[in-house]
């Protein structure tokens, strides 16, 4: 085990090393955005992966989290003027907070009824968001209210790349401090899998009476796993809203759910990587549609239904018994 | 009623009702220090929802559990289990995606004790008594083995060695060998007689087995429609006509003695 996540970090190491020659290539600024983009999504889809798939609590309204991350960072910034550095700590407290609410609505929930409690808290937080029209501020003859409603929030301030790099290299500061937020969010994800949380998470996944007699505290390692998922998740959102520069209820809509759900289960959930290769996966489909809008979603579709058909376990799972096949002795004759 | 010292098990008026069916029916038993209980009965006669009860699994309706004295009755699975009770199921219950290795880690590290906070990283003494455990059973070849690809024998040591690893006072075996053939059963058997000889561990087992239960129990008690119908030393089982009519049969009952008269549970069963 002690092997493995040397090997992990190792790759880590490796793959963060990588991307962070990218720019290098000298991408256009459309290229560079998108892999930002890209590049915070599977940071999310790492975190959100310790509940649904190394836990195995099939929490799908885990964009909440994002969400209210997200809406702490924009709404500071927007109120107080704060830096927007400052407020990431309270968008890593704000995704806690929504986790332990999803936490405690699902202790005595399994299976199916968990997919349909968490989905409702998401679709409650993007109903109050839409549904807020009343007046918070009046700038001439326009009226905000307080969240921005379904238009969602903008101008409340960036991360100061512009003023320390310059409006060209701007992108660049944007590109590295999403980048740093996937290593830190996958870098948490190998530390949790390989500790004894991680073997408790997929104990309860497993066989949760079986880990209760083993002396495991279901309860308490079900709002541990949301817990750690809730504040990386969080931050995420922070960081997106500071590196995006708007913020809206679009990230609770059903379409991005089911496009960040797509990334993990074609890459394989309850894998470190899986969550990674997803990402990857989709960005190409994503690009690759780029000029046939209307096929997009249909390619994300049709994507999802081979790999569940023929992967069940997604990409990684597939390449890992792909692995096993390989070294596996077989019988003469 | 006072507690005997020497019980480590002390069972009172333990009942559990499903509506108006009584699974478990005012049952009274104790286990002392040391000895091998065996529990047989007909299927449903509610053998399993009181290792249920026993280990917190479901609370009971009615009724009181002492273990070394203290009133443990309602508490949960995991308490139970940090106080010295550890259980294994009849079905394979281990922790599939988990190496050999690493299912025993996990349960001596969760199972010995309350983990307040727990580390990063297992600590010395669960990884010993995982190589401890990985010895006992003979389940060394198969660390590696990913739990849920094991053949059903060596499953079977791993669900024992899971229950071992946290070093329990008393262990409640669910069939600990049904399904298995005569050399098998004698593999199960004799890490059954190192837990007994050497660890001095109390030892519940629920078993269809007669020939191995009688050759390895010291006392037996049947049960039939949740209420206790027999209890007395092995040799005794099929001297009784009731136990012979309900539970053991005609063959069953020459089994009983077989195994009770031979000197190990190897002998009885071949």
């Amino acid at each position: 085990m002690r092997s493995m996540k040397s090997r992990d970090l190792l790759i880590l190491l490796l793959f963060v090393g990588v991307l962070s020659l990218l720019p290098a290539l000298g991408l256009s600024r459309y290229v560079l955005g998108q892999i930002t983009l890209f590049i915070l999504w599977a940071a999310v889809v790492s975190q959100w992966n310790l509940v649904f798939g190394v836990a195995g609590i099939l929490s799908i309204g885990h964009m909440a989290l994002f969400a209210v991350g997200g809406y702490a960072t924009a709404l500071m910034g927007l109120y107080f003027g704060m830096s927007l550095w400052w407020t990431l700590p309270v968008a890593a407290l704000a995704g806690l907070l929504m986790s332990l609410v999803m936490a405690f609505a699902t202790f005595r929930l399994r299976g199916a009824y968990v997919v349909v409690v968490t989905l409702a808290i998401a679709m409650t937080v993007y109903q109050l968001l839409v549904t807020d029209v009343a007046c918070f501020r009046q700038t001439q003859s326009v009226c905000y209210s307080f969240s921005g409603g379904a238009r969602g929030l903008s101008r409340f301030g960036d991360f100061g790349f512009r003023e320390l790099l310059g409006y060209s290299s701007a992108p660049l500061g944007n590109f590295y401090l999403s980048l740093i937020m996937l290593a830190l969010s996958i870098l948490v994800a190998i530390m949790v899998v390989y500790s004894p949380y991680g073997q408790a998470f997929k104990a309860m996944r497993d066989n949760e009476v079986c880990a209760a007699s083993r002396g495991i505290e279901i309860r308490k390692y079900q709002a541990i796993v949301f817990a750690v998922s809730g504040v990386f998740t969080g931050l995420s959102g922070g960081v997106y809203a500071g590196v995006i520069g708007t913020f809206g209820p679009q990230v609770l809509e059903l379409s991005t759910l089911l496009f960040l759900l797509s990334m993990m289960v074609v890459g394989g959930r309850g894998t470190i990587w899986g969550p990674v290769v997803g990402t990857i996966v989709l960005a190409l489909i994503d690009e690759g549609f780029r000029d046939l809008a209307a096929w997009r979603n249909t390619a994300y579709a049709a994507v999802l239904s081979i790999i569940l058909l023929t992967l069940p376990e997604g990409l990684m799972g597939g390449f890992a018994s792909l692995r096993k096949w390989a070294l596996s002795p077989r019988k003469e004759g | 009623m006072t507690h005997s010292p020497q019980h480590l098990l002390e069972v009172r008026g333990l009942t559990k009702a499903y509506g108006a069916m009584k699974a478990t029916n005012d049952l009274s038993f104790h286990v002392d220090r040391g000895e091998v209980l065996g529990i047989g009965g007909p299927n449903g006669a509610g053998k399993t929802t009181l290792f249920d009860l026993l280990s917190g699994v479901t609370p009971p309706t009615a009724g009181r559990i002492l273990f070394e004295g203290a009133d443990i009755t309602g508490l949960g699975a995991s308490a139970i289990c940090h106080l010295g009770i550890s259980r294994t199921f009849q079905l394979n219950a281990v922790f599939n995606s988990q190496t050999v290795a690493d299912n025993l880690k996990t349960c001596a590290y969760f199972g010995s004790e309350k983990r307040l906070v727990p580390g990063l990283n297992y600590d010395r003494r669960s990884e010993i008594r995982a190589a401890e455990v990985l010895d006992l059973t003979g389940l060394t070849d198969y660390a590696d083995v990913m739990a849920g690809a094991l053949p059903v024998l060596q499953l079977k040591l791993l669900m024992i060695g899971c229950a071992i690893v946290s070093h329990p006072k008393l262990l409640l075996l669910d069939e600990p060998v049904g399904g298995l053939n005569p050399a098998e059963i004698e593999t199960c058997a004799a890490v059954f007689r190192q837990l007994r000889d050497f660890h001095g561990t109390t030892i519940v087992v629920i078993e269809h087995v007669m020939s191995f239960m009688t050759a390895f129990a010291d006392r037996i008690m049947i049960l039939h429609h949740g209420a206790k119908l027999h209890e007395g030393a092995a040799g005794s089982l099929a001297d009784n006509p009731e136990v012979v009519d309900v539970f053991l049969g005609v063959s069953g009952a020459a089994d009983s003695r077989k195994g009770a008269q031979a000197e190990e549970v190897g002998n009885a069963t071949s």
